[in-house]
C-alpha cells in the first residue's frame, strides 16, 4: 500500500481560478518526491493541500489508507517546514523544538529524549539553549526540521525549505537533507522552484506547469527523456536549445540551417515527414564537429565547462557547453554539431480550449 | 507513585539543562505579590507617627525588596545560587519587619484604615495586625520555599553537569537506552497480548469441544 496516495486532485479558489488541475500520484512509503516547476505552477498549493492548509476542491487524499480529504491538518499525522522557518523569536530552540509536543500535552521526559534525539541528527546540540536570532540561517533551517522531525509524523512536507539561504550553505543543506532521508526513512514531500534541489534530492520528480503535471520520473529521466517541450527547457542548466523546423527526406530543416538525420531518427520521424516539429539539443550535447555556423557572442569559462553563447544565422541563440577551456572571441565563428544520440524531438505547442498553451510532446 | 528508573533520573536531570527553574521563579514572585498587598494596606494608616520621615524609608525599603526579590526571582529561574541565598536574607527581613511598624500600630491601637468595605475600631487593631503578620509572613514563606527549590535545583543542575561534562553520563546513550527499553517493553506487551488471545481461543475451542 503505497504511503500516500493522491487521487484527481483539483485546486480552484473562491473567484474561480484554478491552481492545479487532475493531480494524480502514489508516494512510496519512505520515497523523496520533489514537486518542481517555476513560479505560480500550483506546487506549493499541492503541498498544501496535502498539508490540510488549503481545502481540497476535488479529488482524494489517502495517508497511510486512510482517506484524508476533508481531515483537519492536526489528523493526518503531517509536520511541514517553511521557507521562512516559523520558529517562535521568544522561545530557545529546545522549546521551539519541543512546541509541538508540549501542546500535545506529552510526559516531558518523552518530550527531552525525541529533542535530544533530533538534536542529535541535526547536530543542534549546542545551540538548544539558544534562541533562533542568534543562529544562521542553516541552522534555523536545521530547527524548523527538528521540529518537524521530533513529532515523527508519517509524512514530511518542505516548501522550499532551501529558498532563504545563500548558494554555499544551500549546497551543504542539500547534502544534510539526503543524509538525514536516508537517517529516517522517511516519507517526504518537498517543493522547490530550483531545479538542482530537484535532481539532486529526489527518488522521483513531479515535473508541474500552469497547474498541470507535465512529467512524473526520476531524475535522469527528466532530464534525458523529457515528455514534453516544458520540461525539456525546465529541466537542465542551461536550457536545452529548441529549433523549429521541419522534416523532409530524413532532413531536419529549420530557416537557419539543414540538419541530416541518421536511420533511427529518420524511422522515428517517419510519420512527420514534411510536417513542423521541434529539434532540442542540450549544451553539452553540441559537439564542435559539424556544419552548422555559430557566430560566438560570449565566451564563459566555469573552470571544468566553456558555455560558449552564439548565435546561428545571426538571429537564433544557442548555448553551448564544452568540457575544454575555450578561449574564443566575440565575433569567432565555428561550426557545430548535435550528438546524434542526444538529439530530442518534440510536437509542436497547440493551444487548448481555454486558450492555454500546452507543451508540445516528445516523439519517440 | 512508580520508582524512576536510573536512566529516567538522568533524563530528568538533564531537562533542568534546558528547562528554567520555574517553580522557584513562581514562588519568588507570589512572595512579591505578597509584600504587595502588605505595602497597600500599611500605606492606608494616616496616623501621624506614619506621616514622618518613617514613611520615606517605608518606602525606600518596600522598593529595594520589591526590586531585590524580581531581580532574584530571574536569576533563580536560571538556576543561580547566590540569588537563593538572597531570598533567604530577603525573607528573613520579612519575619523582621513584623516587628517593625505593625507591631507599634498593634500596641498604640492605630491600625484602623478601611479595609474592603471594614474600619475597625481601634480596639480592633489586632485584625488588621494580623492581616499585616499573614501577608508579611505568606511573603516570607514564599521566598524561602523559592529559595530551598532553587538550591536544590541548582545543586542537581551542577551535579548533572559535572558527570557529563566529565563523560560518566552520556545523554545520547541514554536516550538511546531508554528508546531499546521501550521498544523491547512494546515487543514483550505484544506478545504477552498475542499468547493471552491464543490461550483464549484454545479456551473456547476447547469449551466448543465439551472438553472442558
Amino acid at each position: 500500500m503505497p504511503e500516500v496516495n493522491i487521487q484527481h486532485l483539483d485546486k480552484i479558489y473562491d473567484g474561480g481560478v484554478q491552481a492545479v488541475y487532475d493531480f494524480n500520484l502514489d508516494i512510496k512509503d519512505g520515497e523523496f518526491i520533489v514537486l518542481v516547476g517555476p513560479s505560480g505552477c500550483g506546487k506549493s498549493t499541492t503541498l498544501r493541500m496535502v498539508a490540510g492548509l488549503e481545502d481540497i476542491t476535488k479529488g482524494s487524499l489517502i495517508i497511510d489508507g486512510k482517506d484524508c480529504t476533508k481531515e483537519p491538518p492536526k489528523n493526518r499525522d503531517i509536520a511541514m517546514v517553511f521557507q521562512n522557518y516559523a520558529l517562535y523569536g521568544h522561545m530557545t530552540i529546545y522549546e521551539n523544538m519541543a512546541f509541538s509536543l508540549t501542546l500535545r500535552k506529552e510526559n516531558k521526559e518523552i518530550i527531552h529524549r525525541k529533542v535530544m534525539a533530533a538534536a542529535e541528527i541535526l547536530d543542534l546540540k549546542s545551540q538548544l539553549n539558544k534562541k533562533p536570532k542568534q543562529l544562521s540561517g542553516g541552522q534555523r533551517q536545521r530547527v524548523a526540521m527538528g521540529r518537524a522531525i521530533v513529532r515523527n509524523p508519517k509524512v514530511f512536507l518542505f516548501d522550499e525549505p532551501l529558498s532563504n539561504l545563500d548558494a554555499k550553505l544551500r549546497g551543504s543543506m542539500r547534502r544534510e537533507l539526503i543524509l538525514l532521508h536516508k537517517k529516517l526513512n522517511a516519507t517526504i514531500m518537498y517543493v522547490t522552484h530550483d531545479q538542482t534541489e530537484a535532481l539532486t534530492l529526489a527518488d522521483r520528480i513531479v515535473c508541474m506547469s500552469m497547474g498541470h503535471v507535465q512529467q512524473i520520473g526520476n531524475p535522469i529521466e527528466l532530464y534525458e527523456k523529457p515528455a514534453n517541450t516544458f520540461v525539456a527547457t525546465f529541466i537542465g542548466l542551461p536550457p536545452m536549445n529548441m529549433f523549429e523546423g521541419v522534416i523532409e527526406k530524413g532532413c531536419f530543416k529549420c530557416e537557419l540551417f539543414d540538419y541530416p538525420l541518421n536511420e533511427k531518427q529518420t524511422g522515428l520521424l517517419k510519420d512527420y515527414d514534411g510536417k513542423n516539429i521541434i529539434l532540442g539539443v542540450r549544451p553539452e550535447n553540441i559537439t564542435r564537429a559539424g556544419h552548422v555556423k555559430l557566430h560566438i557572442t560570449n565566451n564563459e569559462n566555469l573552470g571544468m565547462n566553456t558555455l560558449v553563447h552564439g548565435k546561428i544565422g545571426g538571429v537564433k541563440n544557442v548555448v553551448c557547453k564544452f568540457a575544454e577551456w575555450c578561449n574564443y572571441q566575440a565575433g569567432d565563428e565555428i561550426e557545430i554539431g548535435f550528438d546524434p544520440e542526444m538529439m530530442h524531438f518534440f510536437e509542436l505547442p497547440t493551444v487548448d480550449e481555454q486558450g492555454k498553451e500546452v507543451p508540445g510532446k516528445a516523439i519517440r | 507513585m512508580e520508582k524512576k528508573t536510573p536512566n529516567q533520573i538522568i533524563i530528568n536531570h538533564d531537562i533542568m539543562r534546558y528547562k528554567k527553574n520555574k517553580w522557584a521563579q513562581v514562588l519568588a514572585i507570589l512572595g512579591l505579590v505578597f509584600n504587595c498587598l502588605y505595602f497597600m494596606l500599611l500605606y492606608a494608616y494616616t496616623d501621624e507617627h506614619f506621616r514622618t520621615i518613617t514613611i520615606g524609608f517605608s518606602v525606600i525599603l518596600t522598593l529595594i525588596v520589591l526590586l531585590t526579590v524580581f531581580l532574584s526571582s530571574e536569576n533563580v529561574k536560571n538556576y543561580n545560587k547566590t540569588y537563593c541565598i538572597v531570598l533567604f536574607v530577603v525573607a528573613a527581613f520579612q519575619i523582621l519587619r513584623i516587628f517593625g511598624y505593625p507591631l507599634y500600630g498593634l500596641n498604640h491601637k492605630i491600625l484602623t484604615a478601611g479595609y474592603f468595605g471594614f474600619y475597625p475600631t481601634p480596639d480592633q487593631s489586632w485584625v488588621e495586625f494580623i492581616i499585616l503578620l499573614v501577608y508579611l509572613l505568606a511573603s516570607a514563606a514564599c521566598l524561602i520555599g523559592a529559595g530551598v527549590i532553587g538550591i536544590i535545583q541548582s545543586v542537581r543542575l551542577q551535579k548533572h553537569i559535572k558527570k557529563v561534562e566529565s563523560g560518566e553520563v552520556d545523554i545520547t546513550a541514554v536516550v538511546k537506552a531508554m528508546e531499546a527499553e521501550d521498544e523491547a517493553n512494546a515487543v514483550a506487551a505484544k506478545t504477552a497480548a498475542e499468547e493471552a488471545l491464543k490461550e483464549t481461543e484454545e479456551k473456547i475451542t476447547a469449551s466448543g469441544n465439551g472438553e472442558v
